[in-house]
């Protein structure tokens, strides 16, 4: 099947202030500012989130677990000056890819090697690696606007609707 | 930069080693993403089900947008606006959820509008009053959390997280929906009436959702296999009728089935025989309203032109 679409971004959602970016899925956009749009409109529908961001396929280095184990490390592994990398982890099978943290490094594959005993990956079988300035971010200032709460619209919570209730004053009423 | 995200898992030199590697991941309960090795068929499953049910949360929007103009009062427009919203996001889910694949938007969307992609046939049905909105939610979504509940548990990663944050805004639907056909069932002799119709109309559209008997479903089996399902249709469909049928006689409101029975043995409900003439009749474009719902998106599509238009005149300016 031919991809006749824009470029895949693939976009990461903090649940709150402080929390970890978490791996929400992805969108076709023509550029960086047109995919956070997307993201915030597919992903962010309610509100529940504090801030987006977005990376373009192509700007994430990816490795497994052991494609690490299998080779040695760069010559230039460890913490040297380069390169900010935001590296992050799947930290099982069944899981998606969570911020790790910020690692300054020579490279990608640097960056994961120094990220995974400084994180506690573990066993994570998938590690990724994305240099600081390819990620497209949510603006602080927006937040509210992008993803403010919306209090009037308490009726799409099912608790609005206390159905429970209403079936069991209905079996009273047949009872007595 | 650094080309494809492919994530392979171990050195993989045969197909047949590669399915049973794949296969054994699947035993584990490991969800499979979308650069890992995966055999064609289950490529072709999920790009097939995924746009399917995409199509569905689309054209399901129309049945019940109909009544947002006539809503009885501010609360329930909100209410039923919101439902409608939702489910043009669930598409969206599901067609990011199906792109993952390699399927494109393009030629998902082509697909529909020349009657070529199929959809759930419960949407080919019109929606004659008001209280028809409650027996919608009722049993439509109803029927579907059960199915969607299900593919919550998916092997594929991105289906599987698709259907957990529709899960989520689902229940709002079906307890809307709920409250409707509670309050429909107390109320005057009129609305009781009303709502029965609507009940004895939607029921056998609901029941038929959950696809042709196992037998007959000649998916199912590798489906359930590679872990994208865990029940079959049947037994979907079993737990829907166990549900549902205790609560409209509660309500005091009767199921349009002479041969439903209830099996003391096995503790279930049993329902009576499914019209699948009508069921096929509905999929292949001959149900009450199949022209009505592609001629609504083909407006659709046609009126949204000039923003997929600018949007390609931005990205080749951007290119530039």
């Amino acid at each position: 099947m031919g991809d006749t679409q824009w470029s895949r971004y693939y976009v990461f959602e903090q649940p709150e202030v402080g929390a970890a970016f978490i791996l929400a899925g992805s969108v076709h956009a023509p550029d960086g500012e047109m995919a956070l749009l997307a993201a915030r409109d597919t992903f962010a529908r309610r509100p529940r989130r504090t801030a987006m961001w977005v990376v373009r396929d192509a700007s994430i280095f990816s490795r497994t677990r052991e494609q690490l184990d299998a080779t040695r490390p760069d010559k230039d592994a460890g913490a040297s000056a380069g390169t900010v990398f935001q590296v992050f982890a799947k930290r099982s099978h069944k899981g998606v890819h969570v911020h790790m943290g910020a690692v300054e490094a020579a490279g990608p594959e640097a960056a994961i090697r120094c990220a995974d005993p400084e994180h506690g990956g573990g066993t994570a079988p998938v590690w990724w690696a994305i240099a600081d300035g390819d990620i497209i971010r949510s603006e602080e200032g927006d937040r509210e606007v992008l993803f403010g709460s919306s209090p009037g619209k308490s009726f799409r919570h099912e608790i609005e609707y206390p159905v429970r209730t209403m079936m069991m004053d209905l079996k009273r009423k047949k009872k007595d | 930069m650094y080309g494809s995200t492919v994530e392979e898992i171990g050195e993989i030199t045969t197909g047949e080693q590669a399915l049973a590697a794949f296969e054994a991941r699947i035993a584990r309960g490991e969800k499979i993403e979308p650069g890992d090795w995966m055999p064609d068929e289950y490529r072709r499953q999920l790009i097939r089900m995924i746009s399917q049910h995409a199509h569905s949360e689309i054209v399901g929007q129309l049945p019940e947008g109909a009544w947002i103009t006539r809503a009885p009062n501010l609360r329930r427009k909100l209410v039923l606006l919101a439902k409608v919203q939702d489910e043009a996001g669930h598409g969206q889910y599901l067609y990011h959820a199906a792109e993952t694949l390699g399927a494109t938007r393009e030629e998902m969307i082509d697909a529909l509008l020349a009657g070529k992609a199929k959809y759930a046939s419960v949407f080919n049905y019109p929606t004659l009053n008001w209280a028809d909105n409650g027996a919608i939610g009722y049993l439509v979504d109803g029927a579907a959390i059960l199915n969607q509940t299900m593919l919550a548990r998916c092997s594929y990663g991105p289906y599987s997280r698709a259907m957990v944050r529709i899960c989520a805004e689902e229940s709002f639907h079906f307890q809307q929906g709920k409250e409707m056909v509670i309050r429909y069932s107390q109320g005057t002799p009129l609305q009781r009436r009303m709502i029965q119709d609507a009940i004895n109309r939607w029921w056998w559209p609901s029941m038929m959702m959950f696809g042709p008997h196992d037998g007959e479903s000649s998916n199912s089996e590798i489906l359930i296999r590679w872990g994208v399902k865990t029940r079959t249709n049947d037994q979907l469909r079993s737990n829907f009728v166990n549900q549902i049928v205790p609560e409209l006689h509660e309500m005091g409101l009767t199921v349009p089935d002479p041969g439903l029975r209830y099996d003391e043995e096995k503790e279930t409900w049993v329902h009576g025989p499914i019209d699948w003439d009508e069921f096929w009749r509905v999929i292949r474009g001959d149900g009450p309203c199949n022209r009505e719902r592609l001629e609504a998106r083909r407006k659709a599509h046609a009126d949204g032109a000039w923003v997929r238009e600018a949007l390609q005149a931005y990205a080749e300016k951007d290119a530039n």
